[in-house]
């Protein structure tokens, strides 16, 4: 359910922004400024999870409306000091054990693979991506299961109604900025 | 290959039983309000039992914890970790809006975290991490891996520690979350980003069947 309205709230929001940054043309908001190109890109309905007091990593979540006519690469994201030590991108990707890849972590040790009833087991795990792409005039999500922002060693509980500046790193261009604001999902 | 073969006979599984429930529709006495008449998560034939199996609960000193609802109740079962930023904080939310929408019922539907991570998740990490999404929920964790992995291969849960050698540690595991009846037996399983409104449907109908006590049935 929340997954639908988010994504309407999302839609709803995009549609906004896009409409707003069309009225403005290329001035670009605070959402950063496209180079180069004949639109900007927008980073519309940033949000990050609130978190338990002894979770030590957070995600955030945010839809990059890449307004412009060439393709956009993010290298990397960065959130302030006191709210993580370090931002990074993930992606949360499902396979299947007999696809796991054991061994892809050099000479790591593997405790407890374990398979049963047909159906029930694809394994789902988190990787750090260098760079993600947005091809011109596309939308990336990042949101639940997908890319996220992976907030590590968070420095306090993210707390409902916080906010946070979130800051992502681009090839070529100047950093995106936007305000992260913290809800239950 | 293995996935899309496991993919087709949950498919099978699932059909199977839709058209068992439609079957036996309007005789099953689901009739209860407007809800769904047909669980909407998946569906095993037979439901797989656990309730032979438990695990110590943090959260309750250390007992045995075994994976049976109370009489009348439903118990929500997940397996994670807490340095899971994604799945696994956004499973519990789910699961407590969820559950919130019951109302009076809210109560009726116990919840149980069991971590695959006990090294870095110890008792007092796991347990508060639960208690924030459930004041009421259960922290399972274990140390022995024979246990966790015999309770997992109950469920149908992969998971997967690693560590490498600088100490970074990747964890992979089952992103489902699987609901268990007073009898022991795992009654449906909802996958990862399904919807709550959906989960509500699904807990409503499934406790509508335990109060007409269908203990036994077929």
């Amino acid at each position: 359910m929340s997954i639908v309205r988010r994504r309407t709230t999302a839609l709803l929001a995009t549609t906004v922004a896009v409409i707003a940054l069309t009225a403005c043309g290329s001035d670009g908001s605070d959402a950063g400024s496209g180079s180069g190109g004949s639109g900007t890109v927008a980073l519309v309905d940033a949000w990050a999870r609130t978190s338990a007091p002894t979770q030590e990593e957070g995600a955030a979540y945010v839809d990059v409306v890449n307004g412009t006519d060439e393709t956009l690469t993010l290298t990397g994201a960065s959130v302030p000091d006191d709210i993580a030590k370090e931002a990074q991108i993930h992606e949360t990707l499902t396979d299947s054990a007999s696809t796991s890849t054991t061994g892809a972590m050099g000479d790591g040790s593997t405790s407890g693979t374990s398979g049963g009833m047909d159906g029930m087991g694809d394994m789902t795990r988190m990787r750090e991506v260098a760079t993600v792409t947005v091809a011109a005039g596309d939308t990336m999500k990042f949101e639940p299961g997908g890319h996220h922002i992976m907030l590590m060693e968070l420095r306090q509980p993210l707390e409902r109604g916080q906010t946070f500046e979130l800051t992502l790193h681009r090839r070529g261009g100047p950093d995106l900025t936007t305000t992260v604001t913290v809800r239950d999902a | 290959m293995m996935a899309m073969e496991r993919t087709w006979r949950v498919a099978v599984a699932t059909v199977v039983a839709a058209l068992f429930a439609v079957g036996c529709g309007s005789g099953g006495g689901s009739s209860a309000g407007d809800a769904p008449k047909k669980v909407q998560g998946i569906t095993y034939d037979p439901a797989p039992q656990v309730g032979t199996l438990s695990l110590p609960d943090v959260t309750n000193g250390g007992r045995e914890f075994p994976f049976v609802a109370d009489p009348g109740k439903l118990l929500v079962v997940f397996f994670g970790y807490t340095h899971c930023p994604d799945i696994c904080p956004g499973t519990m939310a789910g699961v407590r809006l969820a559950r919130d929408k019951l109302g009076e019922d809210a109560d009726r539907v116990q919840v149980a975290f069991g971590t695959v991570d006990p090294n870095r998740d110890t008792d007092a990490v796991v347990g508060e991490y639960v208690e924030n999404f459930f004041a009421d929920g259960h922290a399972l964790r274990t140390e022995d891996a024979a246990r966790l992995k015999e309770v997992a291969d109950a469920f149908g849960v992969q998971y997967e520690v690693v560590t490498d050698a600088a100490g970074k540690t990747e964890v992979g595991h089952s992103a489902l979350s699987f609901v268990v009846d007073d009898q022991g037996r795992v009654v449906a399983a909802w996958p990862f980003g399904f919807e709550e409104k959906a989960m509500t449907e699904d807990m409503k109908l499934l406790l509508a069947r335990e109060q007409k006590g269908t203990q036994g049935d077929q």
